[in-house]
């Protein structure tokens, strides 16, 4: 018995011992650096949390990157990725402006300059940036990662909201039924755009309560006709509602009505 | 449904009740259950066979069944949440390793590293696990091991049992209820369970993580969105004879779980807040639900017990997220992602011809039909059929007292067939604009020859010696053959390759045990060499579809795993106990140089108990148990997966049983991660996001049997 457990130890060990190909581990890893920038970095609140890699673009604009890949192992391919990030959940219902390229890369080493130019025509709102790198044993980099907020040189004008339902500082008790009434209107288009309502209760709790796109041939204005009852869950005392109108080029202005619930 | 689960439960106990009144003569167990009426499984007596009882089961429950046994060395599972865990077996997992309820292989899209195991973990009576090739007796897929979930044993003629479990899980407020009735009546037996359980989101020791350099917020220490909750009912009805017995068994289970909400796509900071809902259950989600009517006849024959087994499952499969989530670029109108719905006749015959002194001899028939069909917006598998069929016969000799020889054979005959698939693509006003081919069409017929040989040796009265040698064989999963698409859950655009060949092995098996009145102790070390092992391979080439990363393709080659495990256990005096469990796994894709994913570490488990002899006559089986288990670094790491650091887990277990007349009332605690210790887990999927496990954890079980 001693002897196979010897034998055995000796296999494992002989196998443990056997030099090892060197293409993977972490000190392999290719990496990406961005040695400029045309754009600067910002710190914006998109979605109602802070990123701190945004880059602000107009359309017409072209971003500049000078980017440096490196890595112990020959490089395989690069791949920038833009893609709209409209709705912040998905990636929204049209592909307005978006770039897909993948590029052969040889030798470790490559400095990499990349023009972007952002379409006249792209919808106004937020993308997503990504570059990618691989290298020939398909070692992965870090995703290097930018929020890109795009605003639209014809039109950067947000829309108006006047509410007249509910009244600031209005008193609801659970279950009560909040009529929500009024209008939004643009000076350009408000196609394709929508609203948003939302509840932060006295606890600082955050509650979506509706997302409404507007009616198909819905033009430069849209009425607001909606009821929302108050949840028994939300907590009593002050809080507000929220309302956010975005436009065709995805300018948006926000009004909050304060209430109390009691 | 919370409803239906109680009032099942006190309907039962009414039940119960006008049937004891009628009937005095009523038999109550006394103790557990006797042992299940073994079969003759020849492959036990070569390789390790572990079983684990009921009561165990409920010692050291976990979220799930494998989060249950996974303590035993040379087990441990792929964990995506707390509700969905996969089977592994000495660092085989996937379609590597094969389920069995009652006779008949869980067929349910195992090949999906984010498909759990549909089975209700309250309906096991008794389950064995016998690690090692076992594809001579249970067909492809046999390679890692097997896990057996055995029918309970039959109660005595004219009695009645029931019971109804409550349980409740701190970390992620988990409730859970099931409730039996048992009854044999003039030989006529039946079994009919319900299961409710729900959960919330889990819980970890941490309010921040890091992915891709970002720091992320995990709300009020909550994984968002990683509630769910199971329901599951069966009924089993039987009769017993002269010439043997036949039931039948009806069982569904019913999975709705959430996935944590940054892990489709890269994890955003917004997606993250609270909802102010930690029970819902939203995208992205998976709900499943598995069917099954299973039928096991036992046929009384002159050399032994010829079993027919029969079985039909609905494995219906569906996940969903919202569209676009990444960017497959088709048009959806809803949010169903990807259903399969697997459906699997199976027919398993086993006739024993020649039982002497010497030799058994028995031989089997095996057949399976799948028939898979997919639905949703996303493409990863076509439909597909699949007949298979194979003969088997497997010989023991016994040489003397202590020398037995077993050795067996197997041929298989499978044909795999899928018709092209085709994905249109759309453009913003819903027209078809383009139509692309996603897989291929796959019409294929494999055939094999297995065999193994093995031998038993008792050294002495205390210790025996076991050998095996085996061969294993796996078909391809479809999901190797032709997937094409973003798998979500393993952010990799994963392409099959259809002249993919069956996988096939060599093993070698050995076990030393020993027993004796105070200790027992077990080594089982093993060797396992694949010459054509399939794995997915980087293809150092990105994927073309948008916020894709790079395309793995499935691949085959040469690899190794070696490794072992030893436990054992020593009563030190009647009422303390300590168990020691050690195991560990070396492999390596030697085609590629790189070692393979998910395998686990190193790790040694110690445990020691006390079940003090209370005097009182109404307890029984009282027990304190303090365990820990140290889990060593896990650098040998395959591409792009990151290395794990190591970790000591602590946990308690107490329990104890009061017997009031003929009503038992068993209590179990728990306390799991005992020092509520923040550590990533190679074995999680989530390990990819940095994720932590689950903080501390109370659970109380509370059994009511009578």
């Amino acid at each position: 018995m001693k002897k196979l457990v010897l034998i055995f130890f000796t296999i494992t060990t002989l196998f443990a011992c056997k030099e090892e190909e060197n293409v993977s581990g972490q000190n392999k890893v290719p990496t990406i650096h961005i040695i400029n920038q045309s754009v600067p970095t910002e710190s914006e609140y998109l979605c109602d949390a802070l990123f701190d890699n945004v880059l602000k673009l107009t359309t017409g604009d072209t971003l500049k990157f000078l980017f440096e890949f490196q890595s112990e192992n020959p490089l395989s391919q690069y791949k920038i990725d833009i893609h709209n990030n409209f709705d912040c959940h998905s990636h929204g219902k049209s592909l307005d402006w978006s770039v897909l390229k993948v590029v052969d890369l040889t030798g470790n080493h490559a400095l990499i300059e990349e023009k972007l130019l952002v379409p006249e025509d792209a919808s106004a709102g937020n993308y997503h940036f990504m570059i990618r790198l691989l290298d020939v044993y398909g070692n992965e980099a870090e995703v290097k990662e930018f929020n890109i907020i795009i605003e639209n040189s014809d039109d950067q004008v947000p829309p108006q909201i006047n509410i007249n339902s509910p009244i600031e500082n209005a008193i609801y008790n659970h279950s009560d039924n909040v009529f929500f009434n009024g209008l939004i209107s643009d000076n350009s288009s408000l196609e394709d755009g929508k609203f948003e309502l939302k509840y932060t209760d006295a606890n600082n709790q955050n509650y979506s309560l509706y997302e409404v796109f507007y009616t198909t041939g819905t033009t430069t204005s849209y009425t607001i006709d909606t009821s929302y009852t108050i949840g028994a869950f939300m907590a009593l005392g002050e809080g507000f509602f929220t309302i956010k109108a975005y436009d065709k080029a995805n300018n948006f202005s926000t009004k909050t009505i304060p209430i109390t619930i009691q | 449904m919370k409803r239906i689960a109680v009032l099942f439960i006190i309907v039962s106990f009414f039940i119960q009740d006008s049937y004891a009144q009628k009937k005095d003569t009523i038999k109550v167990l006394e103790s557990v259950d006797v042992s299940i009426a073994r079969k003759f499984i020849p492959r036990l007596k070569t390789l390790e066979h572990i079983v684990v009882s009921k009561a165990d089961i409920l010692k050291y429950q976990g979220n799930t069944l494998m989060g249950s046994i996974e303590r035993i060395p040379g087990l441990s599972s792929i964990n995506t949440g707390s509700g969905i865990s996969k089977p592994v077996i000495r660092g085989l997992s996937l379609n590597r390793i094969i389920v069995n309820e009652y006779g008949i292989k869980q067929e349910g899209q195992q090949w999906g590293l984010d498909h759990g195991l549909e089975i209700d973990q309250y309906n096991v009576h008794q389950l064995e696990i016998i690690k090692g090739p076992v594809s001579i007796l249970y067909g492809s897929d046999g390679i890692g091991g097997v896990i057996n979930l055995l029918p309970p044993s039959n109660l005595p003629k004219n009695s009645f049992k029931a019971e109804a479990i409550i349980n409740y899980k701190s970390n992620n407020d988990l409730f859970g209820t099931s409730a039996a009735i048992r009854s044999n009546k003039n030989d006529v037996f039946t079994d009919f369970r319900m299961t409710y359980q729900s959960f919330a989101d889990y819980r970890v020791p941490a309010e921040e993580f890091t992915y891709n350099s970002y720091v992320l917020p995990l709300y009020n220490n909550r994984l968002k969105n990683t509630a769910g909750n199971e329901f599951n009912i069966s009924g089993l009805i039987g009769v017993k004879k002269k010439w043997g017995k036949t039931s039948i068994y009806i069982s569904n289970v019913h999975q709705n779980a959430g996935f944590f909400i940054g892990a489709f796509g890269t994890p955003k900071a917004y997606l993250l807040t609270d909802d102010g809902d930690n029970r819902s259950i939203d995208l992205p989600k998976q709900i499943i639900n598995h069917f099954k009517v299973i039928s096991n006849t036992q046929i009384k024959t002159k050399h032994g017990l010829m079993d027919i087994d029969l079985g039909y499952q609905n494995n219906n499969r569906q996940e969903l997220s919202l569209p676009h989530a990444h960017g497959q670029g088709l048009v959806s109108t809803d949010n169903l992602a990807l259903q399969l719905e697997l459906q699997t006749l199976t027919a398993n015959i086993r006739l024993p011809i020649l039982t002497s002194r010497k030799w058994k001899i028995v031989t089997g028939l095996n057949l399976q039909h799948q028939d898979n069909k997919r639905n949703g917006y996303e493409f990863l598998i076509p439909s597909f059929k699949t007949i298979s069929g194979a003969l088997n016969g497997f010989a023991e000799y016994r040489l003397s007292n202590r020398w037995m020889f077993s050795s067996g054979i197997r041929f298989d005959l499978a044909t795999q067939k899928a018709n092209r698939t085709f994905i249109s693509a759309f453009d913003d006003e819903g027209n078809e604009i383009a139509v692309t081919q996603r897989s291929p069409e796959i019409d294929k017929i494999y055939s094999n020859l297995s065999g193994s040989i093995g031998s038993r040796f008792k050294i002495n009265e205390n210790s025996d010696l076991k050998i095996d040698l085996g061969t294993a064989f796996r078909i391809p999963t479809l999901a190797e053959l032709t997937s094409n698409g973003v798998h979500h859950g393993t952010y990799r655009h994963e392409m099959g390759d259809s002249s993919l060949h069956a996988e096939r092995g060599y093993m070698i098996n050995t076990n030393y045990s020993y027993e004796a009145r105070k200790i027992t102790f077990s080594f089982s070390p093993f060797i396992n060499y694949f010459t054509n092992y399939i794995y997915l391979r980087p293809s150092s080439k990105f994927s073309f579809l948008p916020d894709a990363g790079q395309i793995y393709q499935y691949n085959q080659g040469e690899s190794i795993f070696l490794g072992a495990e030893a436990s054992t256990k020593w009563n030190i005096t009647r009422v303390l106990s300590s168990e020691t469990g050690i195991e560990y796994v070396y492999n390596q894709n030697t085609s590629l140089g790189t070692p393979l994913p998910f395998t686990p570490p190193f790790s040694i488990r110690e445990e020691i108990e006390i079940s003090p002899n209370i005097r009182a006559k109404n307890f029984k089986n009282t027990y304190f148990a303090i365990n820990g288990q140290y889990f060593a670094a896990q650098n040998r790491v395959d591409i792009n997966e990151p290395t794990t650091e190591d970790y000591f887990l602590l946990n308690f277990t107490a329990g104890s049983t009061i017997i009031i007349g003929k009503n038992k009332i068993g209590l179990s605690i728990q306390i799991r991660n005992l020092t509520n210790l923040k550590y990533l887990n190679n074995m999680s999927r989530y390990r990819m996001l940095n994720l932590p496990e689950q903080g501390i954890n109370f659970n109380i079980s509370l059994k009511y049997e009578m």
